[in-house]
């Protein structure tokens, strides 16, 4: 079995003429699945989870070069996604202009009819009460709840201090917990 | 104060806590899917629009460059013959200026007159139809 190769390693084959579409299949193979999950929990949608992670991936291909290393190589791909994600929905919210309400409702009718989600009940009431947030929290919450990744990493990705995360976790935690009581 | 504090924080940790153990233990798992095979797909869609868009962006570029490539070698052709040929002006003039200067007018060539030539040829030809007896103007009629 092949081992995986580390991202220094990676990183010094893309630098070869001869080694760069390796390097970047090996960085393609081993971050895909996480992006692709990081993007799908924010949209919902698999079409858009596809179209964003492609996307993701297309500037990391673009910009790689100019890594200058000074962050995870990790972390730094989910910076680019989640920059991608937070975009998207933001053109989204500003195309569509829904209230909240409208928003719970759209993701309730959207997960419903949608073949890839086989969310129970209690899943689909957490993914309409996540659809109260707004796009920034509702993203800090999936990191922390679904990933659980640490927070210094969650900084470095969303460029926010370790305090703020938390208390916007808390505040998320908080507001989801009265959304599930109420409804 | 501090204890106050304390309390707080292992409230929120509670809640927390709480928030999903009572809904359900399931809800942390991921309640969505992909198409089956998709993530081998994907890697092979991702491959392609890089490494293709690359290509591409390569060719595009010696694409772009061509026609100004072209037009350059023209330039440079025609210059080159332009170069020349004003060479070439250049070095005969004083040649042709010092034979002209060495020449005596009896040794330079004869310039024949076109019109004088014309005569001449008129002359030949009335002689050559008297000759044989014939009309210039019937000639001339024919």
């Amino acid at each position: 079995m092949q081992s995986e190769l580390s991202d220094k390693d990676i990183l010094e084959m893309f630098a070869t003429d001869e080694g760069k579409n390796f390097a970047f299949g090996s960085i393609v193979k081993k971050y895909q699945e996480r992006i692709y999950w990081h993007v799908r929990k924010m949209v919902l949608n698999h079409d858009d989870a596809n179209d964003l992670t492609q996307e993701t991936f297309i500037k990391v291909w673009n910009s790689l070069d100019k890594f200058r290393g000074e962050s995870n190589l990790y972390t730094w791909i989910y910076r680019i996604a989640t920059n991608e994600v937070l975009a998207f929905i933001e053109k989204e919210k500003n195309r569509r202009n829904l209230s909240i309400d409208d928003n719970v409702a759209e993701v309730s009718r959207v997960l419903s009819s949608d073949i890839y989600f086989d969310g129970d009940e209690a899943q689909l009431k957490l993914q309409q009460a996540l659809a109260t947030l707004p796009a920034k929290q509702r993203m800090v919450f999936n990191m922390k709840y679904f990933d659980d990744m640490k927070y210094e990493d969650m900084s470095q990705i969303l460029d926010t201090s370790v305090g703020a995360l938390k208390a916007s976790y808390h505040i998320a935690v908080e507001k989801i917990q009265k959304f599930l009581e109420t409804n | 104060m501090q204890l106050k504090q304390s309390n707080k924080r292992k409230n929120k940790k509670k809640d927390e806590e709480n928030i999903m153990n009572e809904s359900d233990r399931n809800l942390k798992n991921n309640p969505f899917r992909v198409p089956e095979g998709y993530f081998d797909m994907l890697s092979n869609d991702i491959m392609q629009k890089c490494v293709h868009k690359e290509k591409a962006k390569k060719h595009t570029l010696v694409e772009l460059f061509k026609p100004m490539l072209k037009f350059a070698a023209g330039f440079a052709f025609l210059f080159g013959i332009s170069m020349g040929i004003m060479q070439i002006v250049k070095t005969a003039k004083p040649e042709t200026e010092h034979y002209l200067s060495q020449t005596k007018e009896e040794d330079a060539p004869i310039i024949i007159d076109q019109k004088e030539m014309d005569d001449a040829m008129k002359e030949e030809i009335i002689t050559y139809l008297v000759d044989d007896d014939m009309a210039y103007i019937d000639l001339d009629q024919q």
